[in-house]
Order: C-alpha cells, then sequence, then structure tokens
C-alpha cells in the first residue's frame, strides 16, 4: 500500500506565480503586517536612547543632538550594586515560578479529571480561578495580612517568628511564587483540563481491561497526554522569564526584603525613570529583551530534544 | 474585488498618516497651561507635591482670589513615591507654579524653572522682607546663583511645640511621678516596668513598648533620624554628619549610631520594641498608634497627629505622648530646640512654562505680605479670628478645639492650609501690629495646653514643656542651611540613593536579628556602603556645604 503524502510534507517551493494565487490570503494579513509594525518595531527607534546620555539636561533636545554615550549606560548598568543580585533574583523567581504553576496546575487538574461528581467539580474549578481576576494589590494586602510578622499564620502557629517577609534571604523568592501559584492555580489547570478531555477514552477503556489502575491511567495516559500542551506552555513561559511582573514584586516587598524582591523591569523603573536617566533605563530593558528572545531559542531548542513540534 | 484593492491602499496610508502624527508629536515643545477665564481671574496650574485634594473652594482661598485676581489649580501626586515630577520632565510639560520638593535639582537641569531675582527686585518688596538677612541662602549654589525657588519653610521660627527625640505616654511618666528620662538607660527601665505592670490595654490589647514605621520613606523619621538626634546629638542633616570643619560623614557609619542601633536590636530581642515593625505598613503603624497601645515612639508629632488626634476623641488624653530630650547618654546634648537657620533647596518655583511670571511672583509676594500672611495663618477675620479692643488677635476657644480635634479642619476653612509650602513667617514672629503671625505663640501654646501638659508643667515647675530641653541659645548657628533640604546634583543623588537603599534594608535587618548577628551584618552594611561609592559622595557632599559657607561668608 503506498503510504498517502501528509499535508505537511507537501512543502510548496515559495514563487511569485504561488504568492499570485494567494494574494488574497496575503492580503488579509497586511493589516496585522502593518499593526506590527506600526506598534512593535518602530517604537523600537527608542532604542537609540540607550546608547545616548538622556538626563534632565538633554530631555529637551532632539534625538539628533542628544549626546552619544556608546555603552557608558551599560556599563554603569551592569557594574550596579544591584544589578547581580537582580539578575539572581529574576532567574530564580521566574524559574521557580514557572516550575512551580507548573507542577501546581497539573497537578491541580489531575485531581479535578479524577472527581466524578460533576457538580463539586465545576464548582471548585470555579472557584479556584476566581483569585486570577484579583489585581495584585488586593492579593498581595491578603498575603501580607497572612505572613507578616505577627500576621495570621503566626498566630495560628502560637507566635513563632518565622520571619517570612522579613528576612532578606532568597526565602522571598519562595514566598513570592507560592502566592502566585495560590493566585494563578485555578486558571492554570484550565488549559490541562482541556488537554485531558480531548484524550481518547478508548485509551483509558484498553487499560482497565488491561488491569491498569487509576494511578497507572494516570501515568501512563494522562501524562503522556497532556505533554505536548506542557512543552508548549513551558517555552512560552521560558521566553518571557525575565518579565517577571514588577507590581507583584513591588507590592509584596517591604523595606527589608527588597533587594530580593527586585526584579530588571522594576530595576530599569527605579534607574531609569526613578532617577531620571532614561538612557539607563532604555538599557536595561533592551538588555532584557535581548536575553528574553536568547531564552527563547534556547527553550525552542530543547523542546525539539523532547521530540515535540517546535514553535519558532 | 475593488472594495479589497481600496483596502491595500488605504493601509499604507493609514501607516504613513500614523508615522506622521507620531513624529509631529515628538516635536512639540513646553507647554503653558494657566490662563484668564471669563471674570478675568487668571487660573494658575499649581503641582503641589505634598499636596492633597483642593478644589481652591474654601474661604481663605477664595479671599486669596478676591485679592490677588489670582486662583490656583492645584495637581497633587496620587501615591506615595510617585514619578510624576519625572514624567513632567519627559514630556516636557510643566505647570506655572510647581513645589517640586526634593526633585528640583533635576528641575533646574533640565532648564524648567526661570530665575526668579530681577522678579522679585521689581515685584517682590515682601518676599525681600520676609526672608531679610538670609535671602542670599536662597541662592541655589555658588556655581549658579539664581533665585529658582522661594523656601516652603518658615522663617525665623522660635520652636513653642516639638516632639523632641522620642515620644512617651503621658501614663507612663505619671506612674514615675513625672521623671523625665535622660538616657536611653533610663527610658528602657521605665517602659519595662511598665509593661510589666501593665501587659495589656483596657481593650484587651497587648502593650507595645516602642513602635517603628519602615515600609516606606518613613523609615527616614523613625529610624534613620532618630539615630542621629539621640546617638550623636546632631541637628537634621539628612543622611549627612557635617562636623566643625564642614566635612561630611554619611551618619549610618558613625560609631554611636551603631549603639542605638544596636540598642534598638536589644529592645526587638527583649520585646520591648514591636516584633511587627518590620513587615508593617505606615497604616498599619498609625493604628497602632491610635489605638493607644503603643508607649514610647521616635517619631515626629507632624507623623503621629492624626492617630493623636484619635486619642484625643476617643477621651484616652493619657495615651497621648510627652516629648522627651532622651539621648544616649548624658554627655549628649539633644538637639532639638538648636536653630539652623533658613531651610533653603526646596520651594515654590515659577516654571518656564509659565506665560505670567509677573502676575506669579506678585501672587507669591502678597503670600508674603502682612495681610496675606495673616489671612493663611488665622484664616477670616470675624469667622476664624477677632480682634479684641486691645488689637490682639484671638479665636473662640470653639475654634482652638475644632483645629486640634477635626482633621478635616484645615482643608475646611483654609487656614494654614496654604502655609505650607508656600513662603511663611515662623513661630513668634511679631507683625506691626505687635501680634504673632502665626497662631501659635508662647501664651497661645501655653493657653492650649490640655489637662496633661498642664499637669505636667506643673509637676516640672515649667511654663513651656520644651523649657526641660537644651535651650536654643546654648547651640550655636550653623553658617549652612540644613543639607537634608539641598538640591544636590544629580551625581550626589545617585550614591546617597544606593547608600539609602543599603541601609534601609540593612539597619532593619540588623535590628530584628539575634544580639550575636548584629556586628557581622553592622559590618557587612558598611563593606557594602564602601562598594558603593561612599568616600566620594562624603566628599563632594562636604564641597557643597564648603561652598555654601564660602559664598554666604562673601
Amino acid at each position: 500500500m503506498k503510504k498517502p503524502k501528509t499535508k505537511q510534507a507537501t512543502k510548496e517551493k515559495f514563487s511569485w506565480d504561488l504568492m499570485y494565487k494567494q494574494r488574497f490570503l496575503l492580503m488579509m494579513s497586511v493589516p496585522f503586517l502593518v499593526w506590527l509594525i506600526i506598534f512593535k518595531y518602530i517604537p523600537l527607534w527608542g532604542w537609540t536612547m540607550a546608547f545616548q546620555e538622556v538626563t534632565p539636561k538633554t530631555f529637551a533636545m532632539s534625538v539628533w543632538e542628544r549626546p552619544f554615550a556608546g555603552f557608558d549606560n551599560y556599563i554603569k548598568a551592569f557594574t550596579d550594586r544591584l544589578f547581580a543580585q537582580t539578575m539572581i533574583n529574576t532567574i530564580f523567581i521566574s524559574l521557580l515560578g514557572i516550575a512551580l504553576s507548573t507542577a501546581g496546575a497539573i497537578l491541580f487538574a489531575l485531581m479535578l479529571n479524577e472527581i466524578r461528581m460533576q457538580k463539586f467539580k465545576k464548582i471548585t474549578q470555579t472557584v479556584s480561578y476566581l483569585p486570577h481576576f484579583v489585581s495584585w494589590v488586593i492579593i498581595a494586602s491578603i498575603a501580607k495580612m497572612f505572613l507578616n510578622d505577627g500576621g495570621a499564620l503566626e498566630t495560628m502557629l502560637g507566635g513563632t517568628k518565622l520571619h517570612l517577609m522579613s528576612s532578606n534571604s532568597p526565602m522571598f523568592w519562595i514566598v513570592v511564587c507560592l502566592i502566585n501559584v495560590w493566585k494563578e492555580v485555578g486558571w492554570d489547570a484550565i488549559i490541562y483540563l482541556s488537554a485531558m478531555a480531548g484524550i481518547d477514552q478508548g485509551i483509558y477503556e484498553a487499560a482497565k481491561v488491561d488491569g491498569a489502575n487509576r494511578f497507572q491511567q494516570i501515568w501512563h495516559i494522562t501524562l503522556p497526554g497532556v505533554k505536548p500542551t506542557a512543552i508548549v506552555l513551558l517555552i512560552m513561559s521560558v521566553g518571557s522569564a525575565l518579565n517577571v511582573g514588577m507590581e507583584r514584586q513591588m507590592l509584596l516587598s517591604n523595606g527589608i526584603v527588597q533587594d530580593h524582591a527586585m526584579v530588571l523591569s522594576w530595576f530599569a523603573y527605579i534607574r531609569g525613570i526613578g532617577a531620571n536617566n532614561y538612557g539607563l533605563g532604555t538599557a536595561i530593558g533592551m538588555f532584557q529583551s535581548v536575553v528574553g528572545i536568547i531564552l527563547l531559542f534556547i527553550a525552542n531548542k530543547i523542546a525539539g530534544w523532547f521530540g515535540e513540534s517546535k514553535l519558532v | 474585488m475593488i472594495k479589497l484593492k481600496t483596502k491595500r491602499f488605504l493601509a499604507p496610508a493609514v501607516a504613513f498618516s500614523l508615522c506622521s502624527a507620531m513624529l509631529a508629536g515628538c516635536g512639540s515643545g513646553p507647554q503653558a497651561a494657566g490662563g484668564y477665564d471669563e471674570d478675568g481671574i487668571l487660573e494658575l496650574e499649581f503641582f503641589n507635591k505634598d499636596g492633597e485634594e483642593d478644589l481652591w473652594d474654601n474661604p481663605v482661598a477664595e479671599k486669596l482670589t478676591e485679592k490677588t485676581g489670582v486662583r490656583l489649580k492645584i495637581d497633587y501626586p496620587v501615591a506615595a513615591d510617585d514619578m510624576k515630577v519625572a514624567l513632567m520632565i519627559a514630556e516636557q510639560n510643566f505647570p506655572d507654579l510647581i513645589y517640586a520638593k526634593g526633585d528640583v535639582a533635576s528641575l533646574v537641569e533640565a532648564g524648567a524653572l526661570i530665575d526668579m531675582t530681577d522678579l522679585i527686585e521689581e515685584y517682590g518688596p515682601n518676599i525681600k522682607k520676609m526672608y531679610g538677612d538670609e535671602f542670599d541662602k536662597l541662592k541655589y549654589s555658588a556655581e549658579d546663583p539664581a533665585i529658582y525657588q522661594l523656601s516652603s519653610y518658615s522663617v525665623g521660627a522660635t520652636p513653642f511645640k516639638d516632639a523632641g527625640n522620642a515620644q512617651i505616654q503621658w501614663a507612663v511618666l505619671k506612674e514615675n511621678n513625672y521623671e523625665v528620662p535622660r538616657t536611653l538607660d533610663e527610658l528602657e527601665t521605665m517602659l519595662k516596668d511598665y509593661m510589666k505592670a501593665h501587659p495589656e490595654t483596657d481593650n484587651g490589647l497587648s502593650t507595645i513598648g516602642i513602635t517603628l514605621s519602615t515600609a516606606d520613606w518613613h523609615w527616614l523619621i523613625t529610624l534613620g533620624n532618630p539615630a542621629g538626634f539621640i546617638a550623636d546629638g546632631a541637628p537634621d542633616n539628612g543622611q549627612w554628619l557635617i562636623d566643625e570643619n564642614y566635612d561630611a560623614v554619611y551618619k549610618f557609619r558613625s560609631d554611636k549610631e551603631r549603639e542605638y542601633f544596636r540598642w534598638l536590636n536589644k529592645m526587638y530581642n527583649e520585646g520591648v520594641l514591636d516584633h511587627e515593625f518590620a513587615t508593617q505598613t505606615h497604616e498599619d503603624y498609625i493604628a497602632k498608634v491610635a489605638s493607644g497601645r503603643v508607649l514610647a515612639l521616635v517619631d515626629k508629632d507632624w507623623d503621629y497627629t492624626d492617630a493623636e488626634r484619635v486619642l484625643i476623641a476617643d477621651g484616652k488624653l493619657d495615651k497621648t505622648y510627652a516629648p522627651l530630650p532622651v539621648t544616649i547618654s548624658e554627655d549628649v546634648k539633644c538637639p532639638t530646640l538648636m536653630s539652623q537657620g533658613l531651610t533653603t533647596g526646596q520651594g515654590v518655583a515659577i516654571t518656564t512654562a509659565c506665560k505670567y511670571p509677573v502676575e506669579a511672583i506678585k501672587f507669591l509676594d502678597y503670600l508674603c505680605s502682612e495681610e496675606g500672611q495673616v489671612l493663611v495663618n488665622w484664616g477670616v477675620e470675624g469667622i476664624n479670628y477677632f480682634v479684641d479692643e486691645n488689637g490682639k488677635r484671638y479665636r473662640t476657644q470653639e475654634e482652638i478645639d475644632a483645629s486640634n480635634s477635626d482633621k478635616d479642619y484645615s482643608k475646611r476653612t483654609g487656614v494654614g492650609f496654604y502655609a505650607y509650602p508656600f513662603p511663611t513667617y515662623g513661630n513668634g514672629v511679631l507683625d506691626s501690629t505687635g501680634n504673632s503671625y502665626t497662631t501659635i505663640s508662647r501664651e497661645a501654646v501655653i493657653a492650649e495646653y490640655n489637662e496633661e501638659q498642664k499637669a505636667a508643667c506643673e509637676a516640672w515647675d515649667v511654663e513651656l514643656l520644651l523649657d526641660i530641653f537644651p535651650q536654643k541659645d546654648e547651640f550655636e548657628i550653623p553658617k549652612f542651611s540644613p543639607v537634608w533640604a539641598y538640591a544636590k546634583p544629580t551625581e550626589i543623588e545617585d550614591i546617597t540613593n544606593k547608600l539609602d537603599e543599603i541601609a534601609w534594608s540593612s539597619l532593619i535587618s540588623c535590628v530584628i536579628g539575634t544580639p550575636e548577628q548584629f556586628d557581622a551584618r553592622y559590618d557587612d552594611m558598611i563593606k557594602q556602603f564602601e562598594a558603593s561609592g561612599m568616600s566620594k559622595a562624603e566628599q563632594m557632599m562636604g564641597d557643597i556645604v564648603k561652598a555654601q559657607v564660602k559664598m554666604l561668608e562673601e
């Protein structure tokens, strides 16, 4: 029997003739290209500020008149006392965050998936993703009430000093990531739940016939079933690993933990807008983008090793 | 088909027009904000960094408009640490008048403020009169002797009210027969004894010895500043100690301050200092003080006054606070009453965007005049104050009570609302009729004492509570204006910001660690200071102070 050619395999070569054949399709993409160029690429000329001295002295000047600073802004950013700490914080908070929230979401989705009582499942799911819609301002104040020195948690434990929010140490990373898991777990689980719903029920039946118990079914059917979804989501989150949300960090931090709460975007804000040195802020932001792109390609490569389809 | 084709041409056209709109937007220069309305009243936009919502509709504001033909449209920051001034500079969009507080250096560097020297010469006789001998202190710096701003702080004040170095509840003092703790050790025993005798307040809350507010910039007020006052006996020069040769030292590296923080650490570990202080917000702090469970503070009255009003309204007068001249040891003199001369470096300025600088300066000049000062400080005659047959200004008891207990009094009536950040005479300065410019005079302060304060004066056998402090004439007036308010060049500001960042979290860590960890953490902090350019900043700061002293001597 001749193997039927799959559609992916027939990769047509680029030709003007093909372009003409698909002209309507191409035309339909033009507005989005225009949007992309106007809002994503043209603003990139602002990156020139990273190589100029942009302080109050030179704000009023036009782009062409501002003094050229070469790599001074980069040197200043990289030698800043907070830079190394900020990088470490950003990377660890985001890696820890990705790991904890992926694991949490899959675990939670599995638990929901195993519930047989439909009504209870629906209610649990709705309740669990409610915090996703609540802003960080509110989540942060709830979390602080709970975790602060003398807060609800310490009171429950009979007044032991936990210093959860008052030790200038990496403990803060864990605290932040766990709060994030609490806020987002229900929402993140939705995608995994739908992936699980898409698994062919026949496979489960076959497994049951072969005598697999519930845990074996989860291990051999459900988890492999959601693997592609998990990998795609991981790639996407690694690409934005350096974009740790600034507002979350600012709201949860306090005087003592700020060195470990500092992340790149906040650092760019404090040193750029806060200190009125926009050149420096742009340099940090540019660095963040470039590293983000590199990370994205690395993650994509890794996904390839896992035998999954690549995104880019 | 035809439709599709038009779309194809439309998209680039739209893109092009958007691009040109963007480019055009970048080219516009500073814009003026204010203008005349149909009644011939000039509206000036005023940004007040320390402001709050104000529609310019209280009686004092209306009177000011009647007298000057100017009304202010007041803008203010919505959050505590706000980037509004930075954004103004980036957008090149300024109000007419601005009080930028600590951000003034960047405005000057951006060339956004006008030099008022000639305008004051021509239109500002009252401004000149108000500043008198200290007028030259308004000059920006030795290299740039322009006057960009007036001072937002009072001129020639004699302190009649102050919170001193630390504060303690009257209830605690009464138990100790009004014995005044002069050193930290005495304060410590007093607090411990009281906490042992009263572990809980009347409403069942546990008693707290001392609490601090360190969540935001208030750490400077309750954690940073008291260290200088109590340990070094130094007046407020921000983060700097200035010695007799005008050399500057970043103060947290002083050995005496280390001892002060060691004391705080001890208090924390012994349960006198609030276990929750490191993570509480300023609102939590005020709420705690207002509940009457905090025995002692190291704060300033302007900061905790809201809490004290609540205590008064609740009838817990004995839980309000007495000022203390406490220092680390007998040989350190409490600097509370030391006069530092005029504070300059922060004040109201006119921007280059203002189309009516002459009108603006005339408005400011009216505020500095005798009539304007009385209006701003006392309110409207016949409503807020009266004049008796001897020409003496007085307020009714009702008015005085309202001003002490109603926290919206000032905003509602406008009395005292525009004294800060505009130029104003200090307490105890007399006008041409022999009355004090402000409502606060020695007699008025004594007359307005509540029972607790009166009882204390009697017990101490003094007229004024502050009479127990080392007096003003025991100190020499420094030849430079207080360093904390200086508009510093951004280079120093950059380093100082970093030093402060380090100090903020490290000092809290030092305090909440175990006593064994204390020295290691403190040494580590100083090592970090050194790595962040402390000596360079000290050098530059010292040079600035020296340059100002030299300029004023000439």
